[in-house]
């Protein structure tokens, strides 16, 4: 679409040089609207420029202080310090201009003014008092050319839309060529630079406004001629290209990308991110709102010339869900319904979309506990979860036990069973009528059946420790640690589908972190078991 | 989780205090109980004899023959025995040679007055008289001399110059050369017979008198002594027995166990005594000479010789062992029957002659091949389980007993007279046995309730044993200490 450049200014709609001569009090009460304390300032103005030509200075000052209170702008002040030092009043003229630096810093002749207020205090030293009244006629500036004494005047410049750059240039040689946009234009000088709305302090003489291109609008200039104690009011209405029209896309969840007449794949970037608004072509027009998580939707609408449309584009979410899987061991084996779907890794989350519902989710780990569980999957976001696997609890005490237990409890069945040997022997013996009260066996079978009794209870004690530090469990389950759902990240991308375990991280590079993005600092004391003992250990995630 | 420890906790222990505490019930009452060494009887129980009266039974047990002049007493009338002796020592002068067999008497009669339940128990000197030292339950102290040098022949050593020596010797710690042997008759008033190898000597007490009279050497008036080890062997004397004939009279036995010369088979000579006189004369009147002699046709025949009453009936049985084999003769068969006059080929066992009894293994008892000549040492006669009938108990001091070496035990036999068989009824073993207890080298029988208990001497052990049970015994003749 090509765009037809058209009036600069559209409108302008004033250039109005208004002598307002007004009282000093005058325009206390406009507050009505801004335009109307502006018309007070401007009346007050004028009154002062008129008084001041009459020589009433004291008057002029009064009335350029009215317009400074109905208006704060610098050139009323300006005004009222140089009728103040007409008349001789140089304390006052000192604190009016000290106030006018104050209150405009970058003002376009501040030098000028912290010169002229060197002087002022150069005229106000004791030693110098019959120096008579400083001449203030030495001007070093363009502006002080044309005399100290010269009132200034308010320069005021708007545009529609607002927010356009302003460029004031000041023509330093009278006999300079007119000003060219874009050349060098020797005698001319930018004294002035903002945003629209705009306004300047600006002595008499002539000057060139430019109003800069941004967005679509087009740059729009103009001559103007600023008079004495005067206020210059400029509106300008931009103009954009030709044969546009305005279009607007919201959407309930901002951030959906935008794309215009480029259809999926969508080779182009997007055109802008919900909420965006902009100038388009005339004509037949298709809109792609995508986001991620969400259905892709489109719209196809047709815009005239000088049209505004706005589209209000209802997103629905996707139905299926993202889980990110990550885990606090490694390697996690990680099924899904049942079906593996990959090995978690510290440095290999595992990304999986899933239809939306609750899904089971089975864990397992080398020396953790087998961890099942259940996630509900919302439509269009991601769950992150962390498999919080914990640590089988060590059997070795448990183990040693037993097998203590088992080479105890069978040494206590072999005393047992040497016991009941020699006790047949001797109740064999006694039968037989051959057993005598000196015989050693007495003894022999009474060590045995201690041994044994001392062997069955330890084994026995030992057994029942063990069978205990078998069935204890004193840590948690393993579990799952669901995270807040969130939105796809924004990006130009497509959701992730499935991220298959990584290697790896090379050396030297950080390993991304295990755990849930999401999921909050933790601090816990939680047992430890290792090999070597049982003993308490703080874990804290950051 | 200890609420349910707990119960199996206390079966535990409970189960494992009867694992100890049933031994404890076994040692209650054992059946064989030891008697202990009183105290410094060296070989204590290597011999032994009891007597049986109204008042219990006598046991006198002795030490090593020859060695220890010491010997203990026991009365016994129950099942729980005190262990200490009645009486102990029986030598205040040590001139004592207490020898391997002694013998009890029923009753003594010294000086008219009669001494129940007497012991013989070897030689010696007693209030300056060497003879046969006695002791009885009561108390009393006696000696019996024995035959001094005849008058006629003063140059021959007597018995009682034998004593003497033995006696010197024995203060000299010096080789004995007598080994007296002494028997006695089981009436109640008994004939006494002792002999001496030595000298080939042999007398006799007849019964209520301390008269020794001689067997041998003996000679006619005015002959030589004749040599008896030229006329009945070179070992005669070697040992003795004694026999009650049902017809009256004794029949004294003497053995030769090693034969004459080259004739080296044992001959056991037998004397026929009548109201204390020797009723067959030799070729000289009133010169005694045996009635007959009983030829072995073996070595070491009549080495050891007992007698008794097994079997049912009057007659009393001769036990003539040599060592290995122990035959059994009847007492009246051989005085009636004579075998032969002088053992010179009158076969055996045509007279007199019941059964024969060897050394039987059992699963626990072995060692029969190494017996040489102590089968039959050790001899008692006694009804262990109660039935009424005898059994034969022979103690085997070389027995093995469970692999353990010379352990020793007492082998019960039943003998059937009729069939004349002999059968194996019981091994008596302690189950206390060590090696070289040398169980059985004395054993006798003591009467207790309805049925006879077996005594059995340990001399390697330095105690005896008795054993009050039996696996034959039938009901009600098993006492306390029997399951």
């Amino acid at each position: 679409m090509t765009r037809t450049p058209i009036l600069p200014w559209l409108v302008a709609a004033c250039s109005v040089m208004v002598a307002l001569m007004l009282e000093p009090r005058v325009g206390v009460a406009q507050t009505a609207s801004q335009p109307t304390s502006l018309d007070a300032a401007k009346k007050q103005m004028e009154r002062g420029q008129e008084l001041y030509m009459q020589q009433k200075y004291e008057e002029a000052a009064a009335a350029f202080a009215a317009a400074y209170t109905i208006q704060p702008y610098g050139a009323f002040l300006y005004n009222e310090g140089v009728c103040h030092q007409k008349i001789g009043n140089n304390d006052k003229a000192l604190a009016i201009f000290r106030k006018y630096l104050a209150a405009d810093p970058g003002a376009p002749d501040a030098e000028q003014v912290r010169h002229r207020i060197q002087r002022l205090e150069q005229a106000t030293q004791p030693l110098d008092a019959d120096a008579g009244p400083v001449d203030a006629d030495s001007p070093s500036s363009i502006v002080e050319e044309a005399g100290p004494d010269l009132m200034k005047s308010l320069v005021m410049i708007e545009s529609e839309p607002p927010s356009a750059p302003v460029s004031v240039y000041y023509r330093t040689v009278p006999s300079a060529s007119p000003f060219q946009y874009g050349q060098d234009n020797p005698g001319w000088q930018r004294v002035a630079t903002g945003q629209t709305p705009f306004h300047a302090s600006l002595q008499l003489g002539r000057y060139h406004i430019v109003l800069e291109p941004f967005a679509d609008f087009q740059k729009s200039e103009t001559d103007i001629d600023v008079a004495e104690g005067h206020v210059h009011q400029f509106k300008a209405n931009l103009q954009q290209g030709e044969f546009l029209a305005f279009l607007r896309v919201t959407t309930p969840m901002p951030g959906a990308r935008i794309y215009v007449d480029d259809p999926p794949p969508h080779k182009k970037p997007p055109w802008g991110r919900t909420p965006h608004e902009g100038l388009i072509g005339v004509g037949d027009h298709t809109i792609w709102i995508v986001k991620n998580g969400f259905e892709t939707a489109s719209r196809a609408f047709s815009v005239k010339h000088g049209e505004e449309r706005e589209e209000l584009v209802e997103l629905i979410r996707g139905s299926k869900g993202t889980l990110h899987i990550s885990g606090n061991a490694s390697p996690i084996h990680v099924s899904v319904d049942g079906i593996p779907v990959g090995t978690f890794h510290p440095n290999s989350a595992i990304t999986i979309e899933l239809p939306a519902g609750k899904h089971e989710i089975t864990a397992t780990a080398d020396d953790r506990k087998d961890l099942v569980g259940q996630v509900d999957v919302p439509r269009g976001q991601v769950v992150p979860i962390d498999l919080v696997m914990v640590p089988t609890t060590p059997r070795g005490a448990a183990w040693t036990q037993a097998i203590v237990s088992a080479v105890f409890v069978g040494g206590g069945i072999a005393l047992k069973v040497q016991s009941d040997i020699v006790y047949d022997d001797i109740h064999t013996a006694k039968t037989n009528g051959s057993l005598t009260e000196s015989d050693e066996r007495y003894t022999k079978g009474k060590i045995y059946a201690y041994g044994s009794a001392a062997c069955f209870g330890v084994g026995g004690t030992l057994a029942l420790l063990s069978t205990y530090n078998f069935i204890k469990d004193p840590t948690p389950s393993s579990a799952i640690r669901v995270g807040v759902p969130h939105d796809y990240p924004d990006s130009d991308t497509a959701p992730p589908r499935l991220s298959a375990p990584r290697s790896p991280a090379p050396a030297g590079k950080t390993a991304p972190r295990t755990t849930s993005p999401v999921a909050p600092p933790a601090l816990a004391i939680v047992p430890s078991y290792p090999w070597q003992g049982v003993g308490l250990m703080l874990q804290g995630r950051f | 989780m200890f609420r349910q420890a707990l119960p199996l906790l206390l079966i535990t222990t409970c189960t494992s205090c009867s694992w100890w505490s049933r031994f404890d019930d076994l040692k209650d009452h054992p059946p064989v109980v030891e008697m202990e060494n009183p105290g410094g009887i060296v070989g204590f129980g290597t011999t032994m004899a009891t007597v049986t009266t109204e008042v219990g039974t006598h046991l006198l047990v002795l030490g090593e023959p020859n060695v220890s002049p010491k010997g203990a007493t026991y009365r016994i009338t129950n099942d729980t025995p005190a262990t200490t002796p009645n009486a102990s020592g029986f030598c205040p002068t040590g001139r004592c040679l207490f020898g391997s067999t002694p013998a009890a008497l029923q009753t003594m009669l010294i000086d008219g007055q009669p001494h129940e339940a007497c012991f013989l128990l070897g030689v010696g000197d007693r209030d300056d008289t060497l003879g046969l030292l006695g002791h009885c339950s009561d108390g009393l102290d006696f000696v019996l001399p024995v035959p001094g040098r005849d008058e006629a022949h003063p140059t021959v050593k007597s018995p009682r110059d034998v004593i003497a020596e033995d006696l010197a010797l024995q203060s000299l710690d010096k080789l004995l050369i007598g080994d007296f042997k002494i028997a006695a008759s089981k009436d109640d008033v008994p004939l006494i017979a002792a002999a001496t190898r030595h000298l080939g000597a042999a007398w006799f007490y007849a019964p209520a008198t301390t008269v020794p009279i001689l067997l041998s050497p003996v000679a006619a008036p005015g002959l030589p002594l004749e040599d008896p080890f030229l006329t009945f062997g070179d070992t005669f004397g070697s040992e003795v027995a004694v026999v009650k004939l049902s017809e009256g009279g004794y029949l004294l036995a003497i053995a030769s166990p090693h034969g004459i010369g080259n004739d080296t088979q044992g001959r056991v000579w037998l004397y026929r005594i009548v109201e204390g006189k020797v009723v067959h004369d030799g070729p000289h009147p009133d010169v005694p000479a045996p009635m007959s002699c009983l030829p072995g046709f073996r070595h070491n025949f009549g080495i050891h010789m007992r007698s008794g009453k097994l079997f049912e009936g009057s007659s009393e049985q001769l036990f003539i062992s040599d060592g290995v084999t122990i035959s059994i003769y009847d007492a009246d068969d051989l005085a009636k029957y004579p075998p032969s006059v002088d053992c010179s080929g009158a076969p055996l066992g045509s007279t007199g002659f019941i059964t024969g009894v060897n050394c039987v293994e059992t699963a626990s008892v072995s060692g029969c091949s190494r017996i040489t000549n102590e089968f039959g040492r050790a001899l008692a006669i006694a009804d262990v389980n109660g039935d009424g009938s005898k059994e034969l108990v022979i103690g085997v001091p070389t027995l093995d007993v469970d692999g353990t070496n010379t352990a020793g035990a007492a082998l019960v036999y039943h003998v059937d007279p009729e069939g004349k068989q002999t059968r194996l009824l019981e091994t008596r073993i302690i189950s206390s046995r060590d090696s070289g207890d040398g169980l059985g080298s004395s054993v006798a029988a003591m009467r207790i309730g309805s049925r006879d208990v077996v005594v059995a001497g340990a001399p390697g052990l330095g105690s005896f044993f008795i054993f009050f049970c039996s696996t034959t015994g039938g009901a009600g003749h098993d006492s306390s200490r029997c399951e």
